[in-house]
């Protein structure tokens, strides 16, 4: 996905849209570009990230810009591909995300016309489609245009001699600021934080345009009004505040993250479609399909009631018989795979419910109920405090099941949090960064902490890893097991401490390096271990909490200790809107 | 300061619900001083995670390695721009005290102390010092250094070594000139128990707002601040000035203060009696106990028919033989069972004490002891 | 909203600045829901007195600077057409003080300009005697508490020096708060931003011009302004004073009124009703039976004063029920309370000594509570001198409320 910003208002037009652009870049980050209208139409773009400082906006000038930052889906990053894209006469400009799935045809039809294209990108179409039909509007001429796209779609257009902006959204989010004198668009509200909290979010098939001081939003050709609201999130929500990293300050933030969450979440109803379901289906992808298997495990332990867990994408080609209520989970809200899982489950008639972060995100449009996650703005492309937050969703609905009895172990779930961040992961730092292959192992609930310990190592410091169910590990993967591959391992007490730990023992004897999280003072893991990190709450539920903790700071001071970029790691976009 | 300092710096230790840097920073904010730097070392993240949430930007730097108060002023170098102030952010300060400083080109704030060894002596000749004496074993005057100094831009010129007050003293005998300004509202806890005093010294200046729910039949006298989501029981009472934290729980028939700071989630139970005291988060007394003087950490569970009385142990410090008033201060995440008696007790974090035993100066003051 | 007079006369072409982007700290718990400036008096919001003075002085262009709970101002006002003028909205993003609200209106204004803080009152005579010739021109005023304002010096008609608040002020014209400035000032607060010290404050800026005598001083006839919440029932007795009094409601027999007493439309004022103005009640109102209303009070709108309930020098805003045998003197009421049977609120210390508020000295021997909106009091609860009440709160029956009570604080 990408991350695209519009600002109609006053001549700091450049300058507004590049510092824009550097809020949303952790959408996208293989190039940049910006457009501005003057007198006429000025393009800069480039590959690579956006400077700290000492960018020069240069011949860029106008009260009208739009810029782009990009996460490359269609033709490799480069300057070429990057957006804004013009038409042919370089009188008109746009910038997009998401994807036209139908480009190639478009673009056959356009160059027997006599188009040249500039990029290997599907989003050029869009500028010449507009130069097809271009008759001094560039309303009517985007509204002629749209219905021949076919995919994803969020789209800011300007023309040479119009004083607007048009803006449209089609399964790709779209954000109005209002300022004073002055408008804003972007893919989210970051980017709008600084200059206005006044927002309005345009909804799929809405076709907007705007000037510093007005705004017209259509629908099928008819003038709609969307409600303005006032976003609660702060600047300094999106800023890193002092931290190295926006992930560390994540990281840190989860006790108190946790904490607001169960509070929050005890002031509201919980959702129909859940209390009267009697089993559950969980589509998720990546670390909140992590969360997910967490949460089967609790929900089927504590409540008795079946729980599967489907990846989403897997879920939306080959989606299982359904009964009974059908959770999506999705941080940004935007995740495809997991949009068209949740809209199968709907169309196959099932009841939905959405956990997100982002208010009033795709996701939640489609669901019958959605559940807020509340953990505000997260910026790492390395998903830490929404895990936690999922998780605190997922407890808090196991609570309420058990009518409030695990409520004091949730309100004092912070603590163990707190103690975990204390904790000093120098050696087993040590050891991780010089591995090449790196194992996680866990059992029950510890089996998804495992394969998330596993995810952020991998995302963020590039060392391989993997995590496995502590049983499977010796049925093939056991062959990997070396010196060289450091084993890390959570062995809290529990019904399968003993297997556990005949399990270590057996690695212990093929050499591997051992990292284990076990219970403060427990003896035999001390002496077994290489590395023995004493988990707080180890016995209980916050133990998870605790270990989730230990695992992250150990992939980030691994990755920070072999000088990674931590907040845009390669390869990766925050949210993925593509199959 | 241990057992305290094991899980924070001294500066983030609470003195009425808000960390002592807090107080310095107020201070500089009130005499309008706005562009503050932070120079972070020890659980540094923890700082910067608390300095996000002032209401304005405060710019920190990091000092690798914990070195000496000249070598962290030196991390500060490239951001400062012009004169400054230089504070030590573990110590007490007030505004009046600053503002009496501020626009001094070189002077540092003095104030007389009883026991002047712990600190930087000061000699002074017509208002002006000759020379600061570290620690000294007998102290030449009672008049010592509060580590607080306005200084020009140039003094980086003087800072070489890693102490800042070998720094002065050699920019003294260059010629330089530092006046002594005096005050009377600087506080430094030395020793765990010295937040006592500043704690009750805060404690008397919370703004009194009283928020949460609070039983009808309760009584309460003087300033108190209760927060957010707190639940006062039944015929509490709480005489101010005391803070009640967040979401805490003053169980009924609870005697609370004076001078009492209650951390936040904190649960104190029925029938207890609390006074000159600090309590931080998530640490909990049950009922019927007598709580006099006492410092209980993050996190601390003390149960039923806990005692907690004054004493005057002597104990071996670091070499030194020191005697302090206290009832308890005791580390985060201590679990004390029933009926168990304190008195100038030092207890150290993650101990767990047995029902009914008797607690005294250091018997347990080591980390993760069990006693039973 | 009661609508003003359109304007009658000559039209100047200006612009006029109202700051009203701050929230009024001094002003909790009244400023949970509103910027200070909407905060009524005899029943309209201080800004729309404001506007009508300097309307009613001959300008139609008004800006204004918003910012705390913007919608509020914005919604009120809207584009200006229903008071006669026409108005424009900046939004100040950060409130750091009074040269960086003026700094954001740079491009909305030119030539001379009448720039006024939003939460005070002032005369129309008072307003047309400082645009009267283009001259930068300040607004004083005689205080009998000078200690508390930045303070000025005046020679003739100039003013020799500005002087900031102190404990000793050279002398008792404060700085009211009303400025006649050209465009040039805004030059003059670029150099202010330079200053990292404190706040952005637009006496810097003025500095220059008054060191070269370029400043004239202005005193007003009439000035309030409002620091405090007590200060309003000072402010709404002294505007009252003023009103011309309107009678649009329906009063029985067997009422009595007596002094200056304003009724709205749809408003019903039963018998045995006993009323002492000065008094303004506003639309839509429920006033009595044997309801007794005395002292400079103002009800707002729809609000239902019932029964042997005394109200007493008093600020009510809309949509609050007083409703039985309920007693309040000397206080804030916001909007949406509801008082329980019985709930009566003390306005009178037992040695008769000032009421303090939070600690601070009212200089008020007789103050009751300032309560903010949507405060819900049980029957029989007993609301001592000097209470605050934050917006939301609950109180059970038979309850004793002292003292500084945060907002959605239950009282159980």
């Amino acid at each position: 996905m990408c991350g695209i910003f519009g600002y109609n208002g006053g001549i700091k037009a450049p300058g507004i849209v590049l510092e824009g652009l550097r809020r949303l870049e952790y959408r996208g980050y293989d190039s940049f570009g910006i457009a501005t209208l003057g007198d006429k139409i000025r393009v800069r773009k480039q590959q690579g990230r956006i400077p700290e400082t000492g960018y020069e906006t240069g011949n860029l000038a106008g009260s009208i810009a739009i810029g782009h930052t990009r996460w490359a889906t269609h033709g490799i990053p480069d300057h070429r591909n990057a957006h804004p894209h013009l038409d042919c006469g370089g009188k008109i400009a746009i910038v997009h995300n998401g994807i036209i799935e139908n480009y190639l045809a478009l673009k056959q039809e356009l160059t027997g016309k006599g188009h040249r294209f500039q990029s290997d990108t599907d989003s050029e179409v869009i500028a010449h489609l507009l130069e097809e039909v271009y008759d001094r509007d560039l309303l009517t001429s985007l509204t002629t245009v749209l219905p021949r796209l076919e995919g994803s779609y969020a789209i800011l257009a300007i023309a040479q001699g119009d004083s607007r902006i048009i803006a449209a959204r089609h399964r790709s989010p779209l954000v109005l600021g209002i300022g004073d004198r002055a408008m804003f668009a972007a893919s989210d509200m970051a980017p709008i934080l600084e200059h206005t909290r006044r927002v309005m979010v345009l909804e799929d098939g809405d076709i907007a345009t705007f000037t510093p001081e007005s705004v017209e939003i259509f629908h099928d050709g008819r003038k709609v009004r969307r409600p303005e609201e006032i976003i609660e999130w702060s600047v300094e929500d999106v800023r890193k505040g002092g931290f190295s990293h926006y992930m560390l300050k994540e990281i840190y933030e989860q006790p108190a993250v946790f904490s607001d969450a169960i509070r929050s979440l005890r002031k509201e109803e919980v959702p129909l479609v859940f209390s009267e379901s009697g089993q559950v289906t969980i589509v998720a992808c990546g670390t909140s399909y992590h969360a997910a298997m967490v949460f089967r495990y609790l929900l089927e332990e504590h409540c008795h009631v079946p729980a599967r867990v489907e990846l989403a994408s897997e879920f939306r080609y080959y989606p299982p018989p359904l009964s009974g209520l059908v959770i999506g989970i999705s941080q940004s809200g935007e995740t495809a795979d997991t949009i068209m899982a949740l809209e199968m489950a709907t169309l196959q008639g099932s009841p939905t419910l959405a956990i997100v972060n982002v208010v009033g995100s795709s996701l939640s449009r489609i669901a019958d109920a959605t559940l807020s996650m509340r953990a505000g703005p997260e910026i790492s492309v390395a998903a830490t405090k929404s895990f936690i937050a999922e998780l605190a969703v997922f407890l808090h609905l196991i609570d309420v099941m058990k009518s409030g009895s695990l409520g004091p172990h949730l309100d004092h779930a912070h603590q163990a949090m707190e103690e975990a961040l204390l904790i000093d992961l120098g050696n087993a730092v040590t050891c991780c960064r010089a591995a090449k292959d790196i194992f996680f192992v866990g059992r029950g609930p510890y089996y998804p902490l495992a394969l998330e310990g596993a995810l952020k190592m991998k995302e963020i410091s590039y060392i391989h890893a993997e995590g496995y169910a502590a049983g499977e590990i010796k049925h093939g993967p056991f062959a990997l097991l070396s010196p060289e591959t450091p084993m890390v391992a959570i062995c809290a007490p529990g019904e399968t401490y003993a297997v556990m730990t005949s399990n270590i023992r057996e690695m212990k004897a093929r050499g591997t390096p051992l990292i284990i999280l076990g219970e403060q003072g427990d003896r035999d893991l001390e002496e077994l271990a290489d590395v023995f990190i004493p988990l707080p709450e180890a016995g209980s539920i916050a133990g998870l909490l605790s270990a989730t903790v230990i695992l992250q700071l150990l992939a980030y001071h691994t990755a920070d200790a072999l000088g990674r970029d931590i907040d845009r790691p390669r390869n990766l976009a925050k949210s993925v809107t593509v199959e | 300061m241990r057992p305290l300092t094991k899980n924070r710096p001294k500066a983030l230790i609470p003195v009425a619900n808000s960390p002592i840097i807090d107080y310095s920073i107020r201070a500089l904010v009130a005499t309008g001083i706005r562009e503050i730097i932070v120079v972070v070392g020890y659980r540094k993240e923890h700082v910067i995670r608390y300095l996000n949430r002032c209401e304005f930007p405060i710019q920190v730097v990091e000092q690798k390695n914990q070195l000496g108060t000249g070598d962290a002023l030196k991390c500060a170098e490239p951001l400062v721009r012009e004169d400054f102030l230089v504070l030590p952010g573990d110590n007490y300060i007030d505004a009046a005290s600053l503002a009496k400083i501020k626009d001094e080109k070189n002077a540092v704030l003095v104030q007389d102390h009883p026991y002047p060894s712990n600190f930087g002596v000061v000699i002074t000749k017509k208002g002006e010092v000759t020379e600061i004496i570290e620690k000294p074993e007998h102290a030449p005057s009672f008049t010592v250094s509060t580590g607080i100094f306005s200084l020009s831009k140039d003094f980086f010129t003087v800072l070489k070594g890693t102490e800042l007050t070998d720094a002065v003293n050699e920019m003294i005998a260059r010629g330089g000139h530092l006046k002594a300004v005096s005050t009377g509202a600087w506080q430094d806890a030395v020793y765990p128990w010295d937040l006592l005093a500043l704690n009750k010294k805060t404690v008397g200046g919370i703004d009194p707002v009283k928020s949460g729910t609070i039983d009808r039949t309760a009584v309460i006298r003087g300033a108190v601040r209760i927060g957010r989501g707190a639940h006062i029981g039944p015929f509490a009472v709480v005489h101010g000035p005391a803070v009640i934290g967040e979401n805490a729980r003053i169980g009924s028939h609870c005697t609370i203060g004076p001078s009492v700071s209650i951390g936040d989630r904190v649960t104190v139970e029925p029938f207890t009696l609390l006074e000159d005291s600090l309590l931080m988060d998530d640490s909990s007394i049950g009922s019927h106990s007598r709580v006099v003087e006492a410092v209980i950490g993050e996190g601390s569970a003390l149960m039923d028919h806990t005692t907690v009385t004054p004493g005057t142990p002597f104990m071996e410090i670091e070499g030194t033989v020191i005697r302090g008033r206290f009832g308890c201060i005791i580390g985060d995440q201590v679990r004390s069972e029933p009926h168990c008696i304190y008195q100038g007790a030092i207890v150290g974090n993650n101990t767990r004490i047995r029902g009914g035993k008797m607690i005294t100066g250091l018997d347990a003051a080591q980390d993760g002891v069990v006693v039973v | 909203m009661e609508k003003c007079l359109k304007p009658e006369g000559k039209v100047i072409f200006m612009e006029c600045v109202i700051l009203a982007a701050g929230e009024g700290k001094r002003m909790r718990p009244l400023t949970a829901t509103r910027p200070k400036v909407m905060i009524p008096l005899v029943n309209r919001p201080m800004a729309d007195h404001l506007v009508c003075a300097a309307r009613d002085a001959g300008i139609t262009e008004f800006v204004f600077v918003v910012g705390y709970r913007e919608q509020e101002v914005r919604q009120y006002f809207g584009d200006g057409s229903g008071l006669g003028v026409s108005i424009r909205y900046v939004t100040q993003r950060h409130q750091r003080g009074t040269a960086d609200a003026l700094r954001a209106v740079e491009d909305m204004v030119s030539g001379w300009f009448l720039l006024l803080n939003g939460d005070m009152v002032i005369r129309s005579q008072d307003i047309a005697g400082i645009i009267k010739n283009k001259a930068l021109r300040m607004g004083l005023f005689h205080s009998d508490h000078p200690e508390d304002f930045g303070v000025v010096t005046l020679e003739g008609e100039t003013v020799t020096s500005l002087q900031e608040k102190s404990d000793q002020p050279r002398s008792n014209l404060i700085n009211a708060g009303v400025y006649y400035l050209s465009e040039e000032i805004f030059t003059d607060l670029r150099s202010v931003a330079a200053s990292s010290r404190g706040e952005y404050e637009l006496t810097e800026a003025l500095a220059d011009m008054i060191k070269e005598g370029r400043m004239a001083g202005h005193p007003l006839s009439f000035w309030l302004d409002v620091g405090y919440p007590w200060d309003l029932l000072d402010a709404n007795a002294a505007l009252l004073k003023e009103l011309t009094p309107v009678s649009e409601g329906i009063i029985e027999e067997g009422v009595h009124l007596s002094g200056m007493v304003s009724t709205g439309k749809g408003t019903v004022i039963k018998s045995g009703t006993y009323i002492e103005g000065p008094c303004i009640i506003g639309d839509n109102c429920r006033i009595g039976p044997h309801a007794y209303i005395r002292g400079a009070t103002a009800i707002g709108p729809r609000c239902h004063i019932g029964h042997s309930t005394e109200i007493k020098n008093s600020l009510i805003m809309e949509d609050t029920r007083i409703p039985h045998f309920n007693y309040i003197g000397d206080s804030v009421v916001g909007r949406e309370c509801n008082f329980g049977a019985g709930t009566k609120v003390a306005n009178l210390r037992h040695d008769h000594r000032p009421v303090l508020v939070r600690g601070r000295n009212t200089r008020r021997m007789k103050l009751g509570a300032i309560i903010g909106d949507g405060v819900r009091l049980g029957i029989n609860c007993s609301v001592n001198v000097g209470s605050v009440i934050g917006s939301g709160a609950i109180v059970a029956p038979h309850s004793l409320v002292e003292g500084c009570i945060d907002g959605k604080t239950f009282i159980r």
